[in-house]
């Protein structure tokens, strides 16, 4: 079965409403019923209504994946084992750290973990790819990720690693293990598929990609199309078709050296055949060819004529030199016999007969004949004997005779009329001296007495040698001629058999071939009508996500379709710029990494994935600060119900993240001294500050004097970031752009300048800014910020006992940004 | 405390166990640029040059025309770096341990220079 039963069965529903011809739909349902259905259509089986039988789909038990942890360790920038934790559910996780802390070995080694390939690195050169391997520690060389499978009661580990013989990043093989469970190859979760179609992670390289190459991103869209089904049977539609287009061709390709080979033959068949084929008429009837090879079966009378020539049968000449010596010494022996037993013998022996006979009525009497002799027992006893001797000779004489009969009677068997192939006249072989020479040799004497028998012997022997010298070379020339003819036909008839056979398959296939173009074009309807159904949503949502992410951009997204056919299929994008039509090329960097985004999000999170999480490899650079709040909201509908993790460099998505009061969890990675890579949990940089603060006043190890130094720094960073997240709520409520935020917050560089910003709207405020602290928050407060901006440049006696009432100011000023 | 004793200190902050890594570069960089600024006060102080009140701008500003200029702007570039870690900034970012560290160097080297 080429596909599942819900699709054979909208298969079936789109046939019978589009009305289509009820052998094109046969056609079509044989494809879905599987190859060996579509050929069996093709040699004119009626179709089996296909039956469903669909397996269950490769994977279909590793659906829901969400994201425990991943592991990396001795990979790319990463040496000892470092790993990242996820909640394993939907919601938004943000890795922030430096350029080089380690971000991108998470993201390629989770790639590599799915995919087996680097992208990053196969587009360097060959001394990139060969430092995929942490140059600090390059062992262990493994990348682990802990997975949740929704409802699944045990974890999911998927891991790959190196052992140190191992040169290049492929060679090792992913395998996943249940809980308790044997290892299992990647392949047998359906993952290796579903990663193609549904890609998970979006990395650096995709974002130039899918601006660059509409026909790569039409191909990360066709995946998640789903018509993979509907592929493989327009595939085999095609190939059937392309193999029913060759059958139906076969005879016009073995025509011209049929034809070549016919002329060329001087055989009879061979002319008749010429002048069935060579008519220049397509298709040729295939009736006629039918015809011609009915009608070869009958051979030509020449042929009929050589054949019983070929054929012509006489006695051998050492059987005929036999016979007629075995006829001359009968001839011999029954003379011989003739002269031993005379006449008188015969008299004689009657005599005695009869003599005996008187004997027998009365013994010793006297000679009858005689009279002088007596008949007695000596007589008796001597005529036994004689009349014995007589008796003998004439039964040896009666059966010479026979035999010399038979013989004679065998002889004249032999000799047969004249065959009427000698009499026949042929241009091929002269028969005459032969007919001739046959004709005396058939007129054999017919005496039956031993010279007649004589006679006929020497006729025999004579006649044979006279055939032989007559008739041998006409039955030598008409076999010469007939292998020269039967040359030329012996390689000709299978030609032409097998041409019969192609014309009368080729006829079929013609017919059946129409059908499946009918077929295919039908199919190929219906594949486009699913493939424009399919996109619309998808192209929609993209432009929805684009329409978040691009805020005040000029550039809007009009409309996303599906151009081009076969192998040149794209995504045809149509932009506008202020109301004029433009290209990809118009979009800035950030732009770009917007538009990769809108085309990612809504492939990545289609129901059929069996992925449950989204990475994302820094979206954030080159936005500008409007499009990361665009981001941070967009990453926001997303992790609704997608486990969403972007990694990214700097702080402005966690800055607009805490400013729209987006729940996210952030992550920092520091990197150390040999590539020790440690994430930590982040809170707000205020909160963050403070906490530092906190960390130098628990270690004791410092000293009051150092930490009188250092605690009174954390303690500003605090309260400015708190000042800037005052100032940008307020800026914000004044109606001014994100740009012009930003351009206001990083020209208040001091505390104080930074304070009458948040309090003021106005940097250079800064010497009403204690007056409306102490108004508002105490003299305690106006003196944390005097201790602090002082102490940062040197030192705050005691500092570490201000930590209650710094944080009790910070969070009035935060109160103070929530409430107004 | 010396402004040498002080780089010392920073350095062995940069390296202090992972318990408290995340705050140890910028509690690095606030120990080296205090350094930094003391050697910068010895500087004028011991001349009786009346700077040290001014903002470190104008100082530093002032050590380019009345001292060596190049160590005066070696020191101005090393200032306003640790100054960038020692500050919250609008997207911030930690600084790295590598970059910290070629910090502390660069002040251990400022600190012991004669700056005529």
């Amino acid at each position: 079965m080429t596909v599942s039963e819900e699709l054979l069965h909208r298969i079936y529903d789109r046939l019978m409403e589009s009305a289509v011809a009820e052998d094109v739909a046969d056609a079509v349902l044989a494809a879905c019923d599987g190859e060996a259905a579509l050929r069996a259509w093709g040699g004119g089986t009626p179709p089996v209504v296909p039956h469903a039988n669909a397996p269950e789909p490769a994977g279909t038990a590793y659906s829901g994946v969400f994201l425990t942890s991943l592991t990396v360790s001795g990979f790319r920038g990463i040496g000892r084992a470092s790993t990242l934790r996820f909640c394993p559910g939907p919601g938004l996780h943000v890795v922030t750290g430096p350029n080089g802390c380690g971000k991108s070995s998470f993201v390629e080694g989770l790639e590599v973990l799915f995919t087996g390939r680097s992208r990053r690195l196969e587009e360097r050169p060959v001394e990139w790819k060969k430092g995929w391997r942490n140059l600090h520690q390059s062992e262990p060389c493994e990348i682990k990720a802990v997975l949740h499978r929704e409802g699944a009661t045990h974890a999911t580990e998927l891991s790959r690693r190196w052992e140190q013989a191992q040169e290049r990043y492929g060679e090792a093989s992913t395998f996943v293990q249940d809980y308790g469970q044997a290892k299992i190859d990647f392949a047998a979760t359906g993952w290796d598929v579903a990663v193609r179609f549904y890609q998970p992670m979006l990395c650096a390289v995709d974002f130039e990609d899918v601006v660059g190459k509409p026909s790569e991103l039409y191909k990360r869209f066709a995946g998640v199309l789903g018509l993979d089904e509907y592929r493989k049977v327009k595939e085999l539609l095609g190939e059937v078709k392309k193999d029913l287009e060759a059958t139906a061709l076969q005879p016009e390709e073995a025509l011209p050296s049929l034809l070549e080979s016919l002329r060329a033959s001087d055989h009879p068949n061979s002319a008749r055949c010429l002048t069935a084929l060579d008519t220049g008429k397509k298709p040729r009837d295939p009736a006629v060819v039918e015809e011609i090879l009915a009608s070869l079966a009958p051979a030509d009378p020449i042929i009929d004529t050589l054949d019983a020539l070929v054929k012509l049968d006489w006695p051998p000449l050492e059987k005929a030199e036999t016979m007629a010596a075995e006829l001359r010494a009968s001839v011999k022996t029954v003379k011989d016999l003739q002269t031993s037993i005379s006449q008188k013998a015969l008299l004689v022996m009657r005599l005695l007969q009869n003599a005996l006979e008187l004997y027998e009525q009365e013994e010793n009497q006297a000679c009858p004949v005689c009279k002088s002799g007596q008949l007695d027992a000596q007589w008796h006893a001597d005529a036994m004997a004689r009349l014995e001797q007589l008796t003998c000779l004439s039964r040896d004489l009666s059966a010479a005779k026979e035999k010399l009969r038979r013989q004679a009677a065998e002889a004249r068997s032999l000799i047969r009329p004249v065959p009427s192939c000698l009499q026949q006249k042929t241009d091929k072989v002269d028969t005459a001296q032969a007919c001739a020479a046959w004709e005396s040799w058939a007129n054999a004497p017919l005496e039956d007495s031993p010279e007649g028998a004589r006679n006929l012997a020497d006729h025999f022997e004579e006649g044979v040698l006279n055939l032989e010298d007559a008739v041998r070379p006409v039955v030598n020339a008409a076999w010469d001629c007939l292998s020269e003819l039967n040359a030329a036909w012996v390689s000709l008839a299978p030609q032409i058999t097998s041409f019969c056979e192609y014309e009368r398959a080729a006829s079929k296939a013609a017919s059946r071939c129409k059908l499946l173009r009918q077929a295919a074009k039908w199919f190929d309807d219906e594949i486009e009508r699913v493939r424009s159904e399919r996109f619309a949503p998808l192209a929609e949502e993209a432009q929805n996500t684009w329409e978040k992410l691009r805020y005040r951009s000029s550039v809007s997204l009009r409309e996303l379709a599906l151009g081009g056919k076969g192998t040149r299929r794209r995504v045809e994008v149509s932009l506008q710029v202020d109301g004029v039509k433009a290209g990809l090329g118009v979009l800035s960097q950030g732009e770009i990494n917007a538009f990769a985004l809108s085309m990612f999000l809504p492939r990545a999170t289609r129901p059929e994935s069996p992925f449950r999480f989204l990475v994302i490899d820094d979206p954030v650079q080159s936005m500008d600060s409007a499009k990361v709040d665009g981001l941070a909201q967009v990453l926001r509908d997303y992790a609704r119900f997608r486990q969403v993790i972007v990694f990214t460099h700097d702080d402005r998505l966690s800055d607009a993240l805490r400013r729209l009061g987006i729940r996210a969890r952030i992550m920092r990675l520091d990197r150390n001294e040999g590539s020790v890579v440690t994430p930590h949990e982040v809170i707000s940089p205020a909160l963050t500050a403070l906490k530092n603060a906190r960390a130098i006043i628990n270690d004791k190890s410092l000293g009051k004097d150092l930490q009188d130094r250092i605690i009174p720094g954390f303690y500003r960073m605090a309260l400015e970031a708190t000042f800037l997240d005052l100032a940008w709520g307020k800026l914000l409520k004044e109606g001014l752009t994100h740009t012009e935020i930003e351009a206001k917050l990083e020209q208040a560089k001091t505390l104080y300048g930074r304070a009458a910003l948040a309090f003021f709207t106005d940097r250079s405020a800064g010497n009403k800014v204690r007056d409306r602290v102490t108004k508002r928050y105490g003299r305690v407060a106006a003196d944390i910020l005097d201790e602090c901006n002082k102490g940062a440049h040197g030192s705050w006696n005691d500092a570490k006992n201000w930590i209650i009432d710094v944080e009790s100011f910070i969070g009035k000023l935060q109160g103070e940004r929530l409430f107004g | 405390m010396t402004p040498l004793d002080l780089v010392e200190a920073a350095g062995s902050v940069l390296t202090r166990p992972d318990a408290v890594l995340s705050s140890s570069p910028v509690a690095a960089a606030l120990l080296a640029r205090q350094a930094l600024e003391i050697r910068l006060r010895e500087e004028w102080n011991a001349k009786e040059e009346p700077l040290s009140r001014t903002n470190m701008a104008n100082q530093f500003h002032a050590l380019c025309q009345l001292r060596n200029p190049s160590i005066a702007g070696m020191a101005y570039q090393t200032w306003v770096s640790l100054s960038g870690i020692c500050h919250h900034h609008l997207y911030g970012r930690m600084p790295a341990f590598p970059e910290v560290r070629q910090l502390i160097e660069s002040v251990e080297r400022l600190v012991t220079l004669n700056w005529h």
